[in-house]
């Protein structure tokens, strides 16, 4: 057989993907049509779960708040992790300083993050007490109490976990582009802001499409972050799907109405990722054919 | 490369080579984590080993996640041979799906049925009438703290229950430019509140029409109507900190005098007595109402069914007699600031003014109702705190949509 | 300041010349930006440091951002060694060894099954081989709630169930789509000529994959370090249901000590348990960090 190695070496994974993520997902899906509480058991209800669920108030706010978060944390790591990575790269001092200090958050857990801003923000203790005991008394900084600001605070303390690894991924893209670019550049007599956003952004193309997968693997999965600052919170302003899920699996003892909830999850994941996967394999499939002549 | 892949062969052979468990253990799965916590249930621990057990500590904080852990064990097929909850519902279907085994003989041999509150006995037996339970310590959950330096500076009288004087009470302290109402804002902690409002306001029928008959009539009545009035009336008394406060900051403030009053169970008596301040004297408290219904409010152990054992092993057997006797409740309950369950032990010399209330209460008949959530389902005693914690932060919610949103979730399956 | 130049990354210097030494206001101005996000950075890390070193009853009376007036590592002491994390009150240490008994395994494991699957990936065309990848890709959005039960009931029938070996297993697992995915595209951005020569020497599968390409993988091997490293020690909820008791990891005695909801808390040991806990991730990426974007620049960034 051809590639017999190969394809002995790939096995293990193979079988390890088949199992367990397939798997898996299938046993979610089977389960979500089924009436199980606090026990899976597959004693079969049709479609009432699903009817369930978009009748729950705070499953329809979860969903609105993982988009929220979608869009604000990629959109916020990349536009940051950009801009971090254009300024270390001008050549400044400390470098090496200013570089561990944006990257070293995102080796904290989400817990440890969430715990941390949740203290920072807490308005007994943390900064709106400061600046109220420096002479401010009318100082407030409500944003983690505030029903409509609290989901962006766990979007910004998100983005200053992740913003890093963005740097990083970019500094390096940055610093593969070719000085003949830059001297055309100067030669043009472009301004800098100009090329940084018209010439160089599209040449880092790759770097920031494995940060837009990077970052989005975190989206759906977003619990700990909630956990640990708002607990849902206030009312069930900061709801996400993740949470909604493992909270009806095991406090709610609602493991149909949860699997459900993470059938649709997944669903949102295909929705998204096929088209995107059909583009590059298409892509590739072109440039492979091309170069192949 | 080939050192690395060596040095990870040795590190999961030391792994592999880790104390398996033996046959004796006895894990219990608890999630008392802090210290009063830890010191109470030592007092259980060190008598078991006394007895001849071999107790294997596994402690979890956070009872959702104590939960998750002992359930998925029992789905591995490995459940431990305990595990602590408070009281609730989830055994009846455990109990269904045969996971739990009755501790009756110990229950039986130790007189649990005649010393113990009829609603208490309820709450820990199966649907064939045998225990399967053992109660660890009672609370008062609808308890009130106030600061009575405060109170007494201002002159104010310790009200009776949530009415006009209670609101006078708070207007006094608002005036004086303080915190009225040390509140904690989550979905964990309003269930305190408005129960105490409710149970204040409706007694024991209402309590029994709205949670155990779930009667749509009285979920819409006029009681019901005038808790979530009262709950939305002390929106106004309160910072806005309170948004998802711990309940032990909220006592801090009150014990340091910057707020007056918590609604919050007789658990945290240990955190002003922690703070110095003495029952009586610095703080007081009062069940609210004029006469003393307290709710059931338990820390249980439950046991799960041993593969191999059709019913309770001997050392489960054993651990629930422990938990039983009086002498030892005593001695468990003081660290924690607790109630025993049994009427025929004694407080412990430690216990204070506030302790004695609940003591009183809970041993003078018929003021004992169950808790809610031995009556509705985790979810829909979920659904009714997110609904209920909603109301709490969003002041644009108005009473009619809170009580559609409660009857949707008490009434749906 | 200069940055080697590896042999496989591109040019590092694109705008020639020695840092401007006059001051300009494109200078001061890119200093500003980067003190103002240094600071957003630093904020909370502070506070928590600051809240570990104060008292309790300071913490109680005072705001996080005020340094503490007389600092004291008591609170360090007592999460390491004397916190009650349940019955045991010997603090964090307790958890220490396991995670090491954790993640060493998995990081070694997680290197040789990434660069084998990136290697196949790379240049052995199989039909099946993308189907593999793609599940992989998807797998790796997976929120962990959707597998706790159905492999919780596999892992007991396998008998890995509350094992060591069971939960390294799951972690090599649920790192594998992202592992897999830095060693493929690095060994693509390699020029294809390596493997092709290699070929026509007559060399095998296997021959060709550790005489070559694994001695060339060091720059991707040390960002999957850094990666996974950070990954498996800061799980909780693997290690909570699959590791069983004793082998719980430093994560699951952080959150007995933080996550009390029923008893009284101690801020500054909380925060000191937090800090230790987080300790060993945080001194791999200061440590490593400039490895770590040397790595990538080497090509774990392709399409």
């Amino acid at each position: 057989m051809k590639n017999l190695s190969a394809k002995i070496a790939l096995a293990p994974t193979a079988l390890v993907a088949l199992v367990v993520f397939v798997g898996c997902i299938a046993w979610t899906v089977g389960l979500s049509f089924t009436g199980s509480r606090s026990i899976p058991e597959f004693s079969f209800v049709g479609f009432e779960q699903y009817v369930a669920l978009f009748g729950s108030p705070r499953w329809l706010v979860s969903l609105r708040n993982m988009a929220i978060f979608g869009i604000g944390f990629v959109g916020g790591c990349l536009v940051l992790g950009y801009l971090l990575a254009i300024f270390i790269d001008q050549k400044v001092r400390a470098e090496s300083a200013l570089r561990t200090i944006f990257l070293y958050p995102y080796a904290l857990s989400y817990i440890v993050t969430g715990f941390a801003w949740q203290w920072f923000l807490n308005p007994q203790l943390g900064l709106q007490k400061f600046m109220q005991d420096l002479g401010w008394t009318d100082f407030t900084f409500r944003l983690l109490i505030d029903r409509n600001l609290a989901i962006y605070t766990i979007v910004a303390a998100a983005i200053w976990h992740g913003a890093g690894l963005v740097m990083a991924l970019v500094l390096a893209g940055l610093r593969g582009i070719d000085e003949d670019i830059w001297k055309a550049i100067n030669i043009e007599g472009i301004p800098k802001w100009r090329a940084y956003l018209s010439i160089i952004l599209p040449m880092l193309g790759p770097s920031f499409a494995t940060c837009i997968l990077l970052l989005a693997f975190g989206v759906i999965r977003n619990y700990d972050l909630v956990v640990a600052m708002t607990g849902g919170g206030p009312g069930s302003a900061t709801e996400v799907p993740a949470k909604f899920v493992m909270d009806y699996l095991f406090e709610r003892q609602n493991v149909g109405l949860a699997s459900a909830g993470a059938t649709i999850l997944i669903l949102t994941v295909v929705a998204v990722a096929a088209p995107i996967w059909y583009a590059r394999h298409w892509q590739t499939r072109r440039a492979a054919s091309a170069s192949k002549g | 490369m080939r050192t690395v892949y060596l040095a990870g062969i040795s590190a999961l052979a030391l792994g592999l080579a880790a104390n398996p468990a033996t046959a004796d253990d006895f894990e219990v799965i608890h999630h008392y984590t802090s210290q009063t916590e830890a010191e109470a249930l030592k007092v259980i621990a060190d008598k078991f080993t006394e007895a001849g057990g071999t107790w294997v500590d596994n402690a979890v904080a956070g009872p959702p996640n104590t939960r998750r852990v002992y359930t998925t064990q029992m789905q591995a097929g490995q459940p431990s041979q305990a595990y602590s909850t408070v009281t609730n519902r989830d055994h009846l279907d455990f109990i269904d799906q045969g996971m739990l085994t009755d501790i009756d003989a110990a229950a039986t041999a130790g007189n649990w049925r005649e010393n113990m509150p009829q609603p208490l006995v309820d709450a820990i037996s199966g649907p064939d009438g045998k225990i399967y339970i053992a109660p660890m310590a009672l609370y008062t959950p609808n308890f009130v703290f106030y600061n009575k330096g405060v109170f007494d500076r201002l002159g104010i009288a310790e009200p009776v229950g949530f009415g006009d004087d209670f609101f006078a009470a708070l207007d006094a302290v608002k005036a004086d430019g303080l915190i009225p109402l040390a509140f904690s804002g989550d979905a964990f902690n309003i269930r305190f509140p408005f129960e105490a409002i409710l149970l204040e306001k409706g007694g024991p029928d209402v309590w029994d029409q709205v949670w155990n008959q779930r009667s749509d009539e009285a979920i819409r009545g006029d009681v019901v109507r005038s808790a979530f009035e009262t709950l939305g009336r002390l929106r106004d008394y309160t910072d806005e900190g309170n948004i998802g406060r711990a309940w032990n900051l909220s006592a801090n403030l009150v014990s340091s005098g910057e707020a007056a009053v918590q609604i919050m169970g007789s658990w945290a008596d240990g955190e002003y007595r922690a703070a110095g301040l003495v029952a009586g004297t610095d703080f007081g408290c009062f069940i609210p109402g004029e006469r003393d219904y307290v709710q059931l409010h338990s820390d249980v152990m439950v046991f799960p069914k041993q593969p191999g054992s059709e019913g309770p092993t001997e050392d489960q057997l054993k651990l629930a007699s422990i938990i039983g006797d009086p002498a030892v409740e005593t001695l468990y309950v003081a660290p924690r600031g607790a109630l025993p369950v049994r009427r025929d032990a004694a407080l412990p010399d430690n216990a204070d003014a506030c302790l004695t209330i609940g003591y009183d209460a809970f041993n003078a008949d018929g003021n004992l109702v169950p808790n809610p959530r031995s009556l509705i389902t985790q979810q829909q005693d979920g659904e009714y705190r997110d609904i209920v914690n909603e109301f709490w932060a969003n002041p644009d919610m108005s009473v009619d949509e809170v009580i559609d949103g409660f009857a949707y979730a008490l009434e749906a399956s | 300041m200069s940055e080697q130049v590896l042999p496989l990354a591109a040019s590092t210097a694109h705008h020639d010349g020695p840092r401007p030494a006059t001051f300009s206001w494109e200078r001061a101005g890119i200093y500003a930006f980067l003190l103002v996000a240094a600071l957003f950075f630093l904020l909370p890390i502070y506070t928590m440091v600051s809240t570990s070193l104060k008292t309790m009853a300071e913490v109680r009376a005072t705001n996080v951002l005020m340094p503490p007036l007389a600092p004291t590592i008591e609170a360090w002491g007592a999460a390491w060694s004397q916190a009650c994390t349940g019955l045991d009150c010997g603090g964090v240490q307790v958890g220490f060894l396991n995670s090491l008994k954790i993640v060493v395994p998995v990081v070694v494991l997680s290197i040789l099954v990434g660069a084998l699957n990136g290697y196949v990936l790379s240049f052995w065309r199989f039909r099946g081989a993308n189907l593999v990848f793609t599940v992989l890709m998807f797998g790796a959005f997976i929120p962990l709630q959707m597998v706790l039960y159905p492999l919780v009931r596999l892992w007991s029938s396998l008998g890995l169930y509350g094992s060591l070996p069971g939960l390294i297993a799951v972690h090599v697992i649920f790192g594998l789509p992202v592992v897999t995915l830095m060693y493929r595209n690095f060994y693509a951005g390699l020029p294809i000529e390596i493997f092709k020569a290699a070929r026509v020497d007559g060399a095998g599968f296997w021959r060709i994959f550790w005489s070559i390409f694994v001695p060339m993988s060091a720059p991707i091997t040390i960002v999957v370090v850094i990666w996974q490293t950070t990954g498996a020690w800061n799980d909780y909820i693997l290690g909570l249901t699959f590791g069983g008791r004793e082998n719980a990891p430093m994560t699951v005695q952080l959150n007995n000590i933080i996550a009390s909801q029923t008893g009284e808390r101690q801020f500054n040991v909380e925060m000191a348990a937090t800090m230790l806990t987080a300790m060993v991730p945080l001194l791999v990426y200061m440590v490593s960090g400039r490895w770590f974007v040397r790595g990538i620049t080497a090509g774990a960034v392709k399409g």
